[in-house]
């Protein structure tokens, strides 16, 4: 994997991979000459809006993009002060805006397509930078797709800003340390990383430093685009990054020594290193008390297992192995059996199907048109179905079990593998019983043992071993006993907790 | 291109058809709940399947068919049967009937087949019919209930109320290859358009040579130290007209505090005693005569119950010594403890000249309110 990308590297050059390194254009005395090339820079866009001012005895010309700048912030803070004043130093008459002197015009053109407005004077070789951009900010909501009982309500948003702000909001720190990278040979995304410096591992860093510098696409338009170039194996059926849209959830990673990347323009956080247990693990189970969260995690694990079992198990069971059933359940299972036309596998395929259809189907639907969905899905082919003897009654409660048990997950990328991973148990069940299935199982163990997420195995900390870390994995202990920060990201410091209830030492 | 894949194509196959071979879908399968087999006159098997099937549908209804074949062999006969009934599976049957005419000629050659079959069900009930096991079988209902049910639930119910000893096809093998241990199995007879209790069949070997009562194979139960769940026993205590029924007690033993001890000694002379002693805290569950405060009644109660007791299980046991049927395992003991003994005994023969010395010590623990 890494050889490749270096090979892709060297096919496209370094040069024009990173085009901070672009020939510098000294702007040219003449106004106009330069409104010319800034024209041309960006092809004639009709949407490039010009406005010629007089300033100093001098004619100017203010350039700006209409759609990325703020109307009334432009009228207020930059024309009328100079329209007023005529002459002067500029910082003095413009005290709201940001000014940056700029002699390249390349820069310029940078600065404009980010937002900003350029004022170009006459017989000057200088121009000036006016910060000027518009904002427009979504409220920060909490996300549907991650909703707690209790806790925090806020979620990520599209600006990097606010999504730092949330983040540096709760951990009031300064060892708290945000880097930028600026990704994309031809647009340009900011890619901030957030980590503790004082508990992740150098290791780590580096490691998520140099995937993220040596990225060469030509623009990253979402997280999923990061993820894809920076995951360790990439052919995986499994996410090995956190999307999280959640700030408490990022805090929480990031205080046991993870890092967290954070895209502009997406609300999403990806963590890493993580392990296949973080995705079943949520900050209800932190917000509950600890019997609570850990009866509600052991069901959640549970439903691991049903997501992608049950399916393969009823197949082989009702395909091979009848014999194991006991006497009253097997008639009425073989009683609605009776009329299926299909094999098994073919009637658990149409129904997983049927149900994959309505899910895709649910979520493209206008919230309005989507009750129908339920109507149309869960009644009237639910019940017609069954009716018209296409599918047997126990097939729709094992598909409906299923598809249940695969959204307990929080994370719906995990959700969503494991919805894929049915399929290849459906068939080795269909095929070769509960052989299949073991053999299947016995394939996805492996690879869930040898992959790593950044140098953190998988299905720590089940293999390798470490039954310390157990604590917080299959159940929620209480807090007070999670002393330790769990080993998988390999944390500077391990003690996340000491004495917090001394007190109750103390009383004799 | 086309040749890459035709290989892709064939190695997909070699994966996924084999297994197909194997598939055996339970929607196909005609599953048999109980069959029964019979000795027709010139020796050959009868076999009779209740296959049990469900009408399709929302509400699904059970429905029993019935199916007959003869054959020389068992296997001979499910042929025959399957040419009639495709996709015959045996691998939920819940009891086996024995006709009286096959139970004793040699059983192991007919039970030879269900040990063959890795699915056969290894709790399946056995019980010897007196009379034809076809009969019993083609009346389909007995009572609104279906005959395969129905068998089933009328020896789970004798095992409970320990008339029947609790034998399953995993439980009878071994008793049947074991030279020092017999087994006994339920035996049931048509009575009209009922099926009813007769007692016990008593085997040596592998065939059938007789049979106990009702009364005595409860007996025998408690004797071998397997009872069910409770024993019960009606006996005549006082002096009377047997037709008044408060000359009766019933009684009834929990069978997990019923205690046996069976010690088997050796005389220098090679002869063989077998002490057996029976403890029996029973509930009085019908006493009209009452009076069971007193401590001398009670007394008296103990002493005369077991008194009769102890002289009905002389009677179980001679009647075992006469069918040579050794179903408490005296012969295995012998394996165990005293091997040379053993290997100077020709059991079918020593073992009726084995002296029993069966006591019965009933004593009566509840006296009130049953629970």
């Amino acid at each position: 994997m890494y050889r490749k990308r270096k090979r892709i590297q060297s096919r496209y050059g370094k040069k024009e991979s990173h085009s901070s390194k672009q020939k510098e254009v000294e702007s040219a005395s003449s106004l106009a000459e330069n409104v010319d090339y800034i024209k041309e820079s960006l092809f004639q866009s009709a949407d490039l809006k010009k406005r010629s001012v007089h300033f100093d005895g001098r004619e100017g010309m203010l350039l700006y993009i209409e759609s990325l700048t703020d109307d009334k912030r432009l009228w207020k803070e930059v024309l009328q002060p100079i329209t007023r004043h005529r002459e002067g130093e500029l910082e003095e008459i413009l005290p709201a805006v940001d000014i940056k002197p700029e002699r390249d015009l390349t820069k310029g053109v940078d600065a404009l397509v980010d937002g900003n407005s350029l004022l170009f004077l006459e017989e000057s070789r200088e121009f000036f930078i006016l910060g000027t951009g518009a904002a427009y900010k979504r409220d920060i909501k909490e996300p549907e797709n991650e909703s707690v009982v209790r806790g925090a309500h806020d979620g990520f948003v599209e600006q990097l800003t606010i999504n730092l702000y949330s983040i540096r909001k709760r951990i009031n720190s300064p060892r708290l340390k945000v880097r930028f990278f600026e990704i994309g040979r031809i647009a340009k995304t900011k890619v901030a990383m957030v980590y503790m410096e004082d508990l992740a591992n150098p290791d780590l860093i580096k490691a998520v430093e140099e995937r993220v510098n040596t990225i060469t696409a030509d623009t990253l338009t979402s997280a999923g685009f990061l993820q894809e170039f920076t995951e360790d194996a990439p052919l995986s059926p499994f996410p090995q990054h956190l999307n999280t849209e959640r700030p408490d959830r990022t805090v929480a990673h990031v205080m046991e020594g993870r890092v967290a990347l954070l895209l502009e323009g997406d609300p999403t956080a990806l963590i890493a290193p993580v392990t296949l247990f973080a995705f079943y693990q949520t900050p209800d189970d932190y917000h509950s008390r600890w019997i609570v969260g850990s009866f509600v995690r052991a069901i959640r694990l549970m439903s691991f297992l049903i997501a992608f079992q049950l399916p393969a198990f009823y197949i082989a069971t009702i395909a091979f192995h009848a014999a194991i059933l006991p006497i009253d359940l097997i008639f009425s299972i073989k009683g609605s059996l009776e009329q299926v036309p299909f094999p098994p596998l073919i009637e658990a395929l149409l129904m997983e199907l049927i149900f994959e259809l309505l899910r895709e189907a649910g979520i493209r639907l206008p919230s309005r048109v989507g009750q129908t969905i339920g109507i149309v899905g869960g009644l009237v082919i639910g019940d017609a179905i069954v009716k018209a003897g296409l599918v047997s009654y126990t097939m729709i409660i094992v598909v409906a079990m299923t598809a249940i048990a695969s959204f307990l997950v929080p994370s719906n990328e995990m959700s969503a593998s494991i919805r894929i991973l049915r399929f290849p148990m459906m068939i080795a069940a269909a095929t070769f019983g509960y052989i299949g299935i073991s053999f299947v199982l016995m394939i996805i163990f492996i690879h869930l043992i040898k992959i790593h997420s950044f140098g953190t195995p998988y299905l720590a900390p089940v293999a390798p071993l470490r039954i310390r870390d157990m604590k917080d994995t299959f159940l929620r202990f209480p807090i007070w006993i999670l002393r330790n920060r769990p080993h998988d990201p390999h944390p500077k410091r391990m003690e996340q907790e000491s004495i917090s209830r001394e007190w109750n030492r103390r009383d004799p | 291109m086309l040749r890459k894949w035709v290989c892709w194509l064939m190695i997909a196959s070699v994966f996924l058809l084999p297994g197909c071979w194997d598939q055996d879908l339970l929607k196909d399968a005609r599953l048999v709940y109980a069959k029964g087999y019979d000795r027709s006159p010139d020796g050959k098997v009868i076999q009779t399947l209740v296959i049990r099937r469900v009408t399709p549908g929302e509400e699904p209804k059970p429905l029993n068919t019935v199916h007959s074949a003869v054959g020389s062999t068992v296997r001979d006969a499910s042929e025959s049967n399957l040419l009639k009934i495709d996709n015959l599976r045996f691998y939920k049957f819940q009891v086996e009937l024995l006709g009286e005419s096959l139970a004793k000629k040699d059983l192991f050659s007919y039970m030879d087949v269900i040990y063959r079959d890795p699915e056969a069900p290894l709790t399946a009930k056995f019980a010897v019919v007196d009379g034809k096991a076809s009969d019993i079988l083609q009346q389909k209902k007995v009572s609104e209930k279906l005959i395969g049910e129905y068998l089933v639930k009328l020896i789970e119910s004798g095992e409970e109320q320990s008339t029947f000893p609790q034998e399953t096809v995993q439980s009878i093998r071994p008793k049947m290859l074991d030279p020092g241990r017999d087994f006994v199995l339920p035996d049931i007879k048509q009575k009209g358009k009922e099926v009813v209790i007769k007692g016990a069949a008593m085997f040596h070997g592998h065939r059938m040579t007789g049979t106990l009562d009702p009364d005595q194979s409860i007996l025998f139960t408690l004797l071998s130290g397997e009872p069910g769940k409770s024993a019960r026993f009606s006996k005549k205590v006082n002096p009377g007209k047997v037709t008044n029924p408060s000359n009766y007690i019933t009684v009834s033993a929990d069978g997990r505090k019923v205690k046996r001890k069976m010690k088997v000694n050796v005389r220098r002379n090679g002869e063989v005693e077998v002490d057996l002693e029976v403890n029996l805290p029973v509930t009085v569950m019908e006493y009209a005569q009452d009076r069971l405060d007193e401590e001398k009644q009670v007394k008296r109660l103990n002493k005369t119950l077991s008194k009769i007791l102890t002289e009905e299980a002389d009677e179980v046991i001679g009647k075992m010594k006469k069918a040579r049927c050794d179903g408490l395992g005296v012969g295995r003991q012998l394996i165990a403890y005293h091997p040379e003994v053993w290997k100077e005994k020709k059991w079918s023969r020593d073992y009726p000249k084995v002296r029993f010395h069966p006591k019965v010590k009933v004593e009566i623990v509840g006296s009130g309110i049953l629970n």
